[in-house]
């Protein structure tokens, strides 16, 4: 049940998406993401499909896991598309029942608006699920000390350690679990007192052990000498390579294409 | 009655990148009474298979019985399996997390729905079993215990269930020599009482000393069955799978190495002495 979640996962693999350079991958998905938000036709959306098709083959993801990946958040979709039906009064009047109503105009624009999320969702999932945690933290350094940001290097720190301890963090929590219910904890059945009530025995273990954590791993950092970003030199250095300049090309020809469509062109309106 | 399973076989997380097989085809039967050693390397599959006895994890394969109870994972039996079925995991003291050590150990008893009067009576049998003072340490915090302690409270909070099989993952692991050694003893007088215990362990020297049933796993399969002295005599296969002999069983080959006809089968200590006195005539 709790492996089921796939926030910051890892898909190991040697396809062309994993072996971008991080920062290639970081900055094409902002720019994908203008792309997303510049559509504004439901039509036009074939192409920018097609795109993210080309994504997909090209990471050697399997569609089950992206699916995997969309699951706990099929509730927002569901909430997303609701309000857009009702809310919105466009078109002619599908349903009607006293004051709600269903237009063509609402359907539309649900329909639209679940797509972009789904969109934004798998993509962003395939920069998680093809880079590895530390790449991931590395090239988010490196893009925020380009842009002046202070304490670059502590807040990618903060992440990797972050990011790092969701599996682990995970795994512990199945363990009291199992160690819990052994002694006869109960925590599926009764109603949300019920349910909120049998969750202590879970999670002071779980806070206890947290802070244990985080207390041994400070101790381990200082203990190798860990002191901050300045002078620190890396193993292994971040460069780009062809493939990363065929990314962008990519990625930038489509957002153009995308402008152009969106105010000259309008090809599918 | 017995916890018997089947054809078992379990695969984690099957048809990801992740997929790992744990156990192909296990058959093991653990009789009431019996004080069986469970050993084999890390990641051998001892900790899935374990599970499988109380219900925590459920067969993907085969199938698993506690006293003629099938664990499936909607059964209405699964509560009464998991009080049957006492399972200690590794390092319990980090499932603690009562105010006090009398409240924690009440924790299981009290899911049992029974009545104060019974819950008070089991905490202060299941601390007598585990050798703490119910006065003494009743009202403490279970936080501010030694880790000997600790664990014996952790252990206490499942002996409260009054399980009629205990199955421990390595209760020793970590604990100074004397708190190895209260476990151990305390672990030999519930055997005594008719509890069945299973005890995962690497240390060979234990399992020898207490078990009289010994259980080898290897990659998922269970390799060997069998009396204690039996699995110990193959002390070459055992080394092949990264696993050892007891240190005094070393110390009898070494001597009939050097030319000291000495059986090798001896388990403790005790018997390692005997066998040299009768060696050199002394006995």
């Amino acid at each position: 049940m709790l492996r089921d979640i796939t926030i910051g996962q890892y898909y190991p693999g040697r396809s062309f998406l994993h072996r971008l350079d991080p920062r290639t991958k970081i900055i094409c998905l902002f720019l994908y993401m203008v792309a997303l938000f510049t559509v504004k036709e439901l039509q036009s959306f074939g192409y920018v499909l097609a795109f993210t098709a080309v994504i997909i083959a090209l990471s050697g993801v399997p569609l089950k896991t992206l699916a995997k990946g969309l699951k706990p958040m099929w509730l927002l979709m569901v909430l997303t598309l609701i309000l857009n039906f009702f809310m919105t009064a466009e078109g002619e009047i599908l349903w009607q029942w006293r004051f709600l109503k269903i237009t063509g105009g609402g359907v539309l624009k649900g329909v639209f608006m679940v797509v972009r999320l789904a969109l934004l969702l798998n993509v962003t999932a395939l920069l998680t699920l093809t880079t590895t945690p530390i790449l991931l933290t590395d090239g988010l350094e490196r893009i925020m000390k380009r842009c002046f940001i202070p304490m670059a290097h502590e807040l990618a720190m903060m992440m990797t350690i972050a990011l790092r301890f969701i599996p682990t963090l995970i795994e512990e929590t199945e363990r009291i679990m199992k160690a819990q219910i052994a002694r006869g904890a109960d925590f599926e059945t009764g109603g949300l007192m019920a349910k909120a009530k049998s969750l202590v025995p879970l999670l002071i273990p779980l806070f206890i052990s947290a802070f244990r954590r985080a207390d041994d791993l400070a101790m381990a950092m200082e203990a190798r000498c860990y002191r901050g970003g300045e002078g620190r030199t890396r193993m292994r250095q971040l460069r780009y390579r062809a493939g990363d300049g065929w990314a962008f090309a990519a990625v930038i020809c489509f957002l153009v294409f995308v402008i152009v469509d969106r105010l000259w062109l309008k090809l599918f309106v | 009655m017995p916890i018997v399973l089947q054809n078992l076989s379990y695969t984690y997380q099957p048809g990801t990148p992740y997929e790992s097989p744990a156990l192909h085809d296990v058959n093991l039967t653990i009789k009431s009474g019996q004080f069986v050693g469970l050993i084999g390397h890390t990641g051998s599959g001892k900790s899935t298979l374990i599970q499988h006895c109380n219900g925590l994890l459920f067969p993907m394969a085969g199938q698993a019985m506690v006293d003629n109870m099938a664990i499936l994972p909607k059964s209405k039996d699964l509560k009464e399996i998991r009080r049957k079925v006492g399972l200690v995991f590794q390092y319990p003291e980090h499932q603690l997390f009562e105010e006090t050590v009398a409240l924690d150990i009440a924790f299981g008893p009290k899911t049992l729905g029974l009545d104060q009067g019974e819950i008070q009576r089991r905490v202060r049998w299941a601390m007598k079993m585990v050798d703490l003072d119910y006065e003494k340490f009743k009202e403490l915090s279970p936080f501010g215990l030694s880790g000997g302690e600790k664990r014996r409270v952790a252990i206490a909070g499942v002996l409260a269930m009054q399980p009629k099989y205990l199955i421990l993952d390595e209760p020793c692991a970590g604990l100074d020599p004397k708190g190895r050694e209260e476990i151990l003893y305390q672990l030999k007088r519930l055997n005594e009482k008719g509890l069945a215990i299973i005890l995962v362990s690497h240390s060979m020297d234990d399992v020898a000393r207490l078990a009289q049933r010994l259980v080898v796993i290897h990659q998922g399969h269970i390799v060997y069955d069998d009396a204690v002295r039996q699995v110990f005599g193959k002390a070459k296969e055992l080394e092949a799978m990264g696993l050892d002999v007891p240190e005094v069983m070393k110390l009898m080959m070494r001597l009939k190495e050097k030319g000291l006809a000495v059986h090798q089968d001896v388990l403790t200590i005790e018997e390692g002495q005997d066998e040299i006195l009768r060696v050199l005539g002394h006995a």
